[in-house]
């Protein structure tokens, strides 16, 4: 793994892809395209730069969704309830010890502090050696003519799994693959069906824990 | 149905960017220090707990029934109480509570499909699957928000402008005060500072090994 270290690679090359993102607003326009064919390392640097975006995307996306007022269901508020809740939670606090994290506490308060919140019941981040921005290239459908019967990309075989999902241009949620192991994902007729003219796909793939690897879109559009 | 009663709430709550991260920091703060106003105004901040928890109930075709999904939310509360000291304000209270409800939804359905006692009422619906996406969004978001946290605040929330307010750059340009093309330079700015620490984390979890 020691080739996807910063050390490994220019730092040069580094600060200035970093520039090239801000300034091409993360378009794979021709100077951005000429750097990546050139440097394997920036390739991948760029493949991570779009991960976060996407992974920023997708999950406040989701908090969104998740927080939007609906109409049913929206009765009197529930602070008093709330409070008491909150209050159960300050009293069983008081009466028990914290449970910290054995890896954060052997990790040392600094740590804790760099890394933010985590708690006891998520799986042990130690059992896990997740490769950020392994590439992931997605190949077909890319055109609005291409069949959508299979849905083809390309990755490493790492022993995880991917997640193929489709959404419409607004980004709502149309199609999700189950756990594939490899590509193609081949939806069902019915679910063929409902992919629009237009619609943007993404592949999220995971370690063999089930962490978060990398993931890739690809926007068939206008 | 009580759950549904703590669904309710003012647009104060719907996470805006424009929430006041100092206000975010100061109430936290309060709270650890026991005070009784600071509480209350916290417990109403946990009304978009219920919400995010009873919107992904049912969008997984509504396996818990509402006194589940009421234990859940206690859960979820005395888990936030647990770790809010080490809340740091540049999340935003409302990010960073995200991922502690969608875990703890997550271990709670898990639970239940381990006892072989999922109930989806949509029969077309697969649980494993809809399980397994639910921790795969749990674990996701648990990274994003770390990382999140560990961005300056301004950047931070340049971020949440983009993609929870859906926010276009000349909005963005306006609500801070610069011109679209500055906006779009910081937010690309931030994205990379967010691969910077995403990618360090992958690092120290190898290194760890
Ligand atoms: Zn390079």
């Amino acid at each position: 793994m020691n080739s996807r270290r910063p050390s490994a690679h220019d730092a040069a090359h580094e600060s200035a892809l970093e520039e090239l993102w801000a300034s091409e607003g993360g378009a794979r326009t021709p100077a951005v395209a000429q750097r990546l064919s050139a440097c394997a390392r920036c390739a991948e640097l760029w493949d991570q730069l779009q991960a976060a975006e996407a992974s920023a995307a997708r999950v406040l996306g989701e908090l969104r969704h998740d927080m939007a007022p609906r109409s049913s269901g929206e009765g009197a508020p529930g602070e008093a309830r709330l409070d008491a809740m909150l209050q159960r939670a300050m009293a069983g606090q008081k009466s028990r010890p914290r449970v910290w994290p054995r890896w954060l506490a052997a990790a040392g308060i600094a740590l804790a502090v760099g890394l933010g919140l985590r708690w006891a019941r998520e799986p042990d981040p130690l059992g896990s050696d997740p490769e950020l921005g392994a590439t992931l290239r997605l190949l077909a459908p890319a055109e609005a003519t291409d069949a959508r019967d299979r849905f083809r990309f390309e990755a490493p075989d790492d022993g995880g799994w991917f997640v193929v999902e489709v959404f419409d241009t607004q980004g709502a949620p149309l199609l999700r693959s189950g756990r594939l192991a490899a590509s193609p994902w081949s939806p069902q007729p019915a679910e063929i069906a409902r992919i629009p003219q237009h619609f943007r796909w993404q592949v999220t793939a995971y370690d063999a824990s089930g962490n978060f690897e990398s993931r890739a879109e690809l926007r068939v559009e206008p | 149905m009580r759950l549904r009663d703590a669904v309710a709430g003012p647009k104060r709550e719907t996470g805006s960017a424009d929430a006041n991260l100092a206000d975010d920091a100061a109430l936290v703060s309060a709270v650890l220090k026991g005070e009784a106003r600071a509480r209350l105004e916290f417990a109403a901040r946990l009304r978009v707990v219920a919400r995010v928890l009873d919107a992904r109930n049912r969008r997984l075709g509504a396996p818990l029934r509402d006194h589940e999904l009421e234990d859940v939310l206690q859960d979820t509360v005395t888990k936030i109480w647990e770790h809010l000291p080490r809340f740091r304000g540049h999340a935003a209270l409302d990010t960073w509570m995200y991922p502690i409800a969608v875990r703890t939804l997550s271990n709670a359905l898990r639970e239940r499909r381990n006892r072989g006692a999922w109930l989806p009422r949509d029969r077309d619906v697969d649980p494993d699957q809809l399980l397994a996406a639910e921790e795969d969004l749990a674990a996701e978001s648990e990274s994003l928000t770390q990382a999140l946290d560990e961005l300056t605040p301004e950047r931070a929330r340049v971020v949440r402008m983009r993609h929870l307010d859906e926010a276009s750059f000349d909005e963005i340009g306006v609500r801070l005060g610069v011109p679209p093309g500055t906006a779009k330079t910081w937010y690309y700015r931030a994205i990379s500072a967010l691969r910077e620490r995403l990618a360090r984390r992958s690092d120290r979890r190898g290194e760890a090994l």
